[in-house]
């Protein structure tokens, strides 16, 4: 039993680490708050959907184009509403990004609503048999989405360390003039990073689709997931983005079975809170 | 010389535009409607309360409304939240022009709401909010069609005796409404000599896989899983108890009919297959009149057939506007009088509203319970076979 708990949680902690890789980005190059990160989850998931169910397109090219098209939607949402942070040198950015992004979480759920309606949706299994892995039965759609998910992280990692690109938004990170004076364009590494932060947003919705359905608000519990990751990882760690994603999913999984299936979310919820008080810089981020 | 003609004219415009809208408030009786349209909550069934509420005053309007006057429906929404339930109450009730409010669904919600309905003095009914407490406070001004928890239990249990079951889990969300279901059940499944396990999970979780192997870890194993939720979990429970093993062993039990949703079968695969769905209603159950006129109306409008506590809502409104007819009067506690000594032909059997105590107040005891099982992949509601009684 506890082994199987732990293979479980192994597999959402994946998932929570790639919705959490997100927001890594997001806050660390384009250093503001998302709220509406949640709402590309959900985005992802439809379109993975409607990708096979319309399209009749196997999961292997659904959750390509889920990826796709998030990162489409969070490049525009970019130029259009949040660019004016280094374009326009607002005052108070955070304040701005905010209003913006919770006045978007609020859009991207009525429209949802509206446009698909308030019944669940579920694309059919990308793997309909349960696997079976050191003994414990699992469903072969929870493998993939843990597998994948740590693929895209660990494939996120090399570039970050190895691309120019991935050197500009490290320094980004590090020193936002700093990267300026040293020639990088802020205002095409910002709509780039907050597309590719919505796409791994919209990789994680598309991934667990057929787990844990889809519905216009099924972007919440992942956006407090995402922030608990963030908190407990460390701003602009990948690295501690893994291994926080992890950490929450086990624990969450054996806090449930062992204390109380009742305060399952309370536990992340508990880790968050103890990391913000004793060590607010994360795992892995800088004091 | 000016701002007298100014004063003038400002004078007969306020008097242009106060005059007509309080003569046409004379012509209208208003009805609320408050239900969840967003989320939190659960606005699958929010937008089904509305569309009936809608199609209820459609027809009586069509027959020349009520008393001469046409009925005019002001919708609200409480978002699934006590908080914001409150507020759309008091804002639907301060204008003092509601004869009564119906659509009420989170007991959760409810509760607080009743507090608001009472202190008001406008009469609110429910029609699926299962809370004992919502009528066990005995307010003057709560009225329930629908069945409440301890009577669903006490229906239950003499299936789950009848069919040998000797040890079951209840698997429930934390709120007012699972809460309830899950005490009512535990007390008279365990007066019965039943063991039960109870689960409880936060009402909006997506993973119930933590709670699922703590079931099937249990010793002796449970026979029946009963469901006590109206959010995603419901399910996501029935596919996840296949996945780890622990069903179809263990028989998965509803406590309502959610499987007639147009999304059942897609989201739960064949693993519904075999599914026991306790409901109110049956091809054994001789609908009235005007529940067989409900069903055939609501389904050429919207459709799909009608779940069972769309025709409670339905007999509500159609008891609101007999109420109304009978007071002679839209005014709400005159409404609320004449509710006392209705007895009404509704969709199900003939309604009238006893009080014996406990939360048997302002309440319509005419529920049978029947329980079904769905036989095949893709099986239409009205195909479950009835197998109690």
């Amino acid at each position: 039993m506890f082994l199987e708990l732990i293979i479980r949680g192994l597999a959402i902690g994946l998932v929570y680490a790639l919705m959490g890789l997100g927001l890594v980005f997001i806050t660390g190059v384009m250093r503001i708050i998302n709220f509406a990160h949640g709402e590309f989850y959900m985005i992802g998931g439809y379109m993975a959907y409607y990708s096979m169910s319309l399209f009749g397109l196997p999961f292997y090219l659904a959750v390509p184009v889920a990826m796709a098209g998030t990162f489409l939607i969070g490049a525009i949402v970019e130029k259009l509403l949040l660019s004016p942070i280094h374009t326009q040198n607002i005052e108070e950015p955070m304040n701005y990004a905010l209003i913006m992004t919770f006045a978007l979480l609020l859009f991207f759920r009525k429209l949802a609503a509206l446009v698909f309606g308030p019944f669940y949706r579920k694309p059919i299994d990308y793997i309909p048999t349960d696997l079976h892995i050191v003994g414990v039965k699992i469903s072969g759609n929870m493998v993939l989405s843990g597998l994948v998910s740590a693929s895209i992280v660990l494939g996120l990692a090399l570039f970050i360390k190895k691309s120019w690109r991935g050197r500009g938004w490290r320094a980004i990170t590090q020193s936002y003039n700093g990267a300026k004076i040293c020639g990088v364009d802020i205002g095409r590494e910002s709509w780039i990073s907050c597309g590719l932060a919505c796409a791994l947003a919209g990789a994680a919705g598309a991934l667990v689709a057929p787990i844990f359905l889809v519905w216009p608000d099924c972007g919440a519990s992942p956006l407090i997931k995402s922030y608990e990751v963030l908190a407990i990882g460390g701003l602009g760690s990948i690295t501690g983005s893994l291994v926080a994603g992890v950490m929450l999913g086990v624990t969450e999984t054996l806090g449930a079975f062992y204390i109380s299936s009742a305060y399952k979310d309370a536990i992340g919820f508990v880790m968050m809170v103890l990391f913000l008080l004793f060590r607010p810089q994360g795992l892995f981020g800088k004091k | 010389m000016k701002r007298k003609g100014l004063l003038t004219v400002i004078f007969i415009s306020m008097s242009i535009l106060i005059l007509p809208w309080g003569a046409m408030a004379e012509d209208v009786i208003k009805l609320g409607v408050i239900s969840p349209l967003s989320a939190p909550g659960d606005y699958k069934s929010g937008e089904i309360n509305v569309k009936t509420v809608e199609l209820a005053v459609e027809e009586l309007n069509a027959k020349g409304g009520v008393l001469g006057k046409r009925i005019e429906l002001v919708k609200a929404d409480d978002a699934g939240k006590p908080a914001v339930g409150v507020v759309a109450m008091k804002r639907l009730l301060s204008p003092g022009d509601v004869s009564a409010t119906v659509g009420l669904w989170h007991s959760s919600v409810a509760v607080a709401q009743e507090k608001v309905a009472t202190k008001m003095g406008v009469p609110m009914l429910l029609h699926y909010s299962w809370d004992d407490a919502l009528t066990a406070g005995h307010s003057e001004y709560v009225w329930r069609v629908g069945p409440f928890n301890s009577e669903i239990a006490s229906l239950m249990v003499p299936f789950l005796t009848k069919e040998g079951y000797k040890t079951i889990g209840v698997i429930y969300e934390t709120t007012s409404f699972g809460t309830g279901f899950a005490d009512a059940l535990k007390k008279e499944a365990r007066a019965k000599g039943i063991k039960v396990y109870d689960i409880p999970f936060p009402a909006e979780a997506m993973d119930l896989t933590p709670q699922i192997l703590e079931l099937k870890a249990k010793s002796p194993a449970p026979e029946v899983l009963v469901i006590a939720t109206v959010y995603q979990a419901m399910y996501a429970i029935p596919r996840q108890a296949h996945e780890l093993g622990l069903a179809p062993k263990c028989k998965i039990m509803t406590t309502w009919n959610w499987t007639v949703y147009p999304d059942f079968w897609e989201v739960v695969g064949k693993n519904g297959v075999g599914t026991l769905v306790p409901d109110f209603s049956s091809p054994k159950l001789k609908l009235y009149p005007l529940g067989e006129h409900f069903k055939k109306a609501y389904t050429a409008k919207y459709g799909s057939e009608p779940p069972i506590y769309a025709y409670f809502l339905y007999d509500e409104v159609m008891i609101v506007a007999d109420a109304i007819k009978r007071a002679k009067s839209a005014d709400p506690k005159k409404v609320n009088k004449a509710l006392k000594a209705t007895k009404f032909n509704g969709t199900t059997g003939v309604i009238t509203f006893e009080r014996k105590g406990g939360p048997i107040w302002n309440q319509w005891m005419g529920h049978q319970l029947f329980v079904k099982k769905i036989t095949a992949y893709k099986q239409k509601s009205s195909d479950y076979e009835v197998i109690y009684p």
